[in-house]
């Protein structure tokens, strides 16, 4: 059996909403309703009372009325009854009075009320007979008036019985008031009260609401950022929140366990390429050295030096200088192919471009942008010297003039970025491909003075740094061709 | 170019590079300079770039006398070099790179070590079952200490056989069976290295 907070806290967002609003709404209905009805009710009460006044005190007004009409009927007639004006009136009046006195003993509640509008019910019903006898008394003008004299008499205690019934009233009435004033009072602290408590009560469900909302999304975000900066630490995400949430966390740590599978994946993948590229650099080294010895490195270096000191004794400053820069490069070559001072590498690049120049005249242009403290930084043998190569023999030999290559070497963080820039003819994206995935026994060797192609390179540098970015090449058709290396500086 | 052998282009850069060198040493009259170059150009052409052809004898010592000059220019008259060959004797075909490797290993491995004075002999003479070419040096290397594998001459023994086994190839008649073209020996303070050119061959 699930617990009630936690049945609240599988219901859906869109449920909670729903629930909350109604609520909400329900309740500031029922309370409005209620005071509503308070107010009626009260309005009600005053509006009665003023009403009991005002019959009482038409009850006074109607009899002096009806007795003035009644005194001109006696006054001013010839004592016959039909088709008298004023004698009518009076009835009418008398009327009128009866359905008050009615009215205003159904409308009292304290017995001091009953009595006197009893006492005031007797005293005009006597009255009333009185007045009967005159108009059926046979007796002269006189004598009638006579009687009504009397009658008057009772006519005027009858106003004073009125007159007591009115202050009774007015006294319960203000009893009354004061109670109403009070009730009103006391209505209003409970509305201010109610509204407030609302208030209050809203806002902890809202606030509950959106944390019960917000909480699982922070949880969500916080596990989505985790994953998205690789940190793989809780790979399950747990969750008991309403439905879309839920939802969400499945969803995301489905995404999770993915990822992380595919990472694993790749991660193995490159920990074989990274051997299989080892292997394959242990190869390229095998077959270096081998090549290395076919061509009796040791006899070309030292016949150069000889013919260099020939040509610097008859004079030859370019001959000498330029013998020298080839059997630098052999120099070089022989040493094997451990790391070296970038510097080391920069000299080659010069001794290079020394042969180069001279080969091509204006036609190449060749630079070298590297700050001086940096040659002191290791990198892996023969990796600028194929690459400029490369520049040189697919970019700029088909270019008639202005070509140009540019070595440029900055630091950036803890790397070192190594750019062979040129202005060549460039490389369409098949072939790129193609140089890259080439194996050092199918590469087009034209120009080659190393034996160590592009993709060795790429190898060397991805094996030396392990990084995959390591090595990017990029050409564009008639612009050109970049190679970037990202190389660790320790 | 030959497809995408890098020792080819390795080869061929190199000697573009020499003929860069040799046109600039023309501009700067460094006629000495021209002249090793050119000796350099040609001992590198034939030894690489014909290095899997069929030569006549006298193409091939041609390219010994190359040699020669080049190990002269660099050494002087250190070097002694004799060269017999009896005018007469037919000019046979062989492999590339027989008598100039046994002459070029003689002078790398044998006598560039030695200290004093080098000798260099190369007799070429008709025998009862063939031509006999014979290569004899006074450096060091051929010595019965030759067998041993930590010898440091180990390099020439590998190029001997090599010779050997492109002769076996090119002569052998498959009905006559296996035979053995080079031999070597040691008589005195000279190092010999014999080759049998077969006449059924020639």
């Amino acid at each position: 059996m699930l617990k009630i907070s936690e049945k609240v806290q599988r219901i859906s967002i869109r449920g909670k909403l729903i629930l909350f609003m109604t609520t909400v709404v329900v309740v500031i209905s029922l309370s409005n309703l209620y005071f509503y009805n308070m107010a009626y009710s009260s309005m009600d009460d005053y509006n009665r009372l003023l009403r009991d006044y005002s019959q009482v005190n038409s009850l006074s007004i109607i009899l002096i009325q009806g007795r003035d009409d009644f005194a001109e009927y006696i006054t001013g007639s010839n004592g016959s009854e039909e088709d008298n004006l004023e004698l009518y009136k009076y009835r009418i009046s008398m009327d009128a009075i009866n359905d008050l006195i009615n009215k205003i003993s159904a409308s009292s509640n304290s017995l001091e009320t009953v009595l006197q509008s009893n006492a005031v019910r007797n005293s005009i019903q006597t009255y009333s007979d009185e007045i009967n006898n005159i108009i059926d008394s046979k007796s002269t003008k006189e004598a009638k008036y006579l009687l009504f004299l009397k009658a008057k008499t009772d006519s005027v205690y009858i106003e004073g019985y009125i007159k007591q019934l009115l202050n009774t009233k007015l006294s319960e009435g203000e009893w009354y008031h004061s109670q109403l004033i009070s009730r009103v009072r006391t209505i209003r602290i409970i509305n201010f009260t109610s509204v407030l408590i609302l208030m209050l009560v809203s806002l902890l469900f809202i606030f509950a609401i959106s944390k019960s909302i917000t909480n699982p999304i922070k949880k969500l975000t916080q596990f989505a950022r985790n994953v998205s900066s690789g940190n793989f630490v809780n790979k399950e995400l747990e969750m008991k929140s309403s439905e879309e949430i839920n939802v969400l966390a499945s969803t995301l740590n489905q995404m999770s366990k993915n990822i992380f599978n595919m990472i694993s994946i790749q991660n193995q993948l490159h920990e074989e390429e990274i051997k299989s590229i080892r292997i394959s650099n242990e190869l390229n080294e095998a077959r270096f050295l081998a090549l290395q010895s076919q061509i009796a490195p040791h006899f070309l270096f030292n016949t150069l030096n000889a013919i260099a000191r020939f040509s610097m004794f008859e004079g030859a400053k370019k001959t000498t200088h330029l013998i020298e820069s080839l059997s630098s490069i052999f120099r070089y070559n022989l040493k094997g192919t451990e790391k070296v001072l970038l510097s080391e590498e920069l000299k080659i690049i010069q001794a290079y471009f020394a042969i180069q120049s001279a080969r091509f005249g204006e036609r190449i242009r060749f630079d070298i942008r590297c700050r001086p403290d940096l040659g002191d930084i290791h990198v892996p043998r023969f990796i600028l010297q194929p690459l400029v190569e490369n520049a040189v023999i697919h970019g700029l030999e088909p270019k008639e003039s202005n070509g140009m290559v540019r070595v440029k070497i900055f630091e950036e963080s803890e790397n070192l970025i190594i750019k062979v820039i040129d202005n060549g003819v460039g490389i369409h994206a098949g072939k790129l491909a193609q140089l890259l995935g080439q194996s050092e026994e199918s590469v087009q060797r034209k120009g080659d003075t190393t034996g160590i192609g592009i993709n060795n390179v790429r190898e060397r540098v991805l094996l030396y740094s392990r990084k995959k970015d390591s090595f990017i090449m990029r050409s564009k058709v008639n612009l050109g061709t970049v190679i970037t290396l990202n190389i660790p500086k320790s | 170019m030959r497809g995408g052998d890098p020792l080819d282009a390795l080869i061929e850069e190199f000697i573009s590079n020499l003929n860069l060198i040799h046109r600039l040493s023309v501009s700067e009259n460094a006629g000495k300079t021209q002249k090793m170059v050119q000796c350099i150009d040609n001992h590198i052409r034939y030894k690489y770039l014909r290095k899997d052809e069929i030569v006549k004898l006298r193409t091939e010592m041609l390219q010994v006398d190359n040699l020669i000059n080049i190990f002269r220019t660099r050494f002087g008259e250190n070097l002694a070099y004799e060269k017999k060959v009896r005018e007469d004797i037919p000019d046979p075909y062989l492999p590339s790179n027989t008598v100039l490797a046994l002459a070029e290993s003689a002078l790398i491995h044998g006598l560039v070590p030695k200290e004093g004075d080098w000798r260099l002999n190369i007799e070429i003479d008709e025998h009862e079952h063939g031509l006999l070419i014979r290569v004899a040096d006074n450096g060091v290397g051929l010595a019965p200490s030759i067998m041993d594998p930590s010898c440091s001459c180990i390099e020439r023994k590998n190029e001997i056989a090599a010779v050997n086994a492109r002769l076996k190839e090119y002569f052998t008649n498959p009905e006559s069976g296996d035979m053995e073209p080079v031999s070597i020996s040691c008589s005195g303070m000279y190092n010999k290295v014999t080759i049998l050119l077969p006449r059924s061959g020639l």
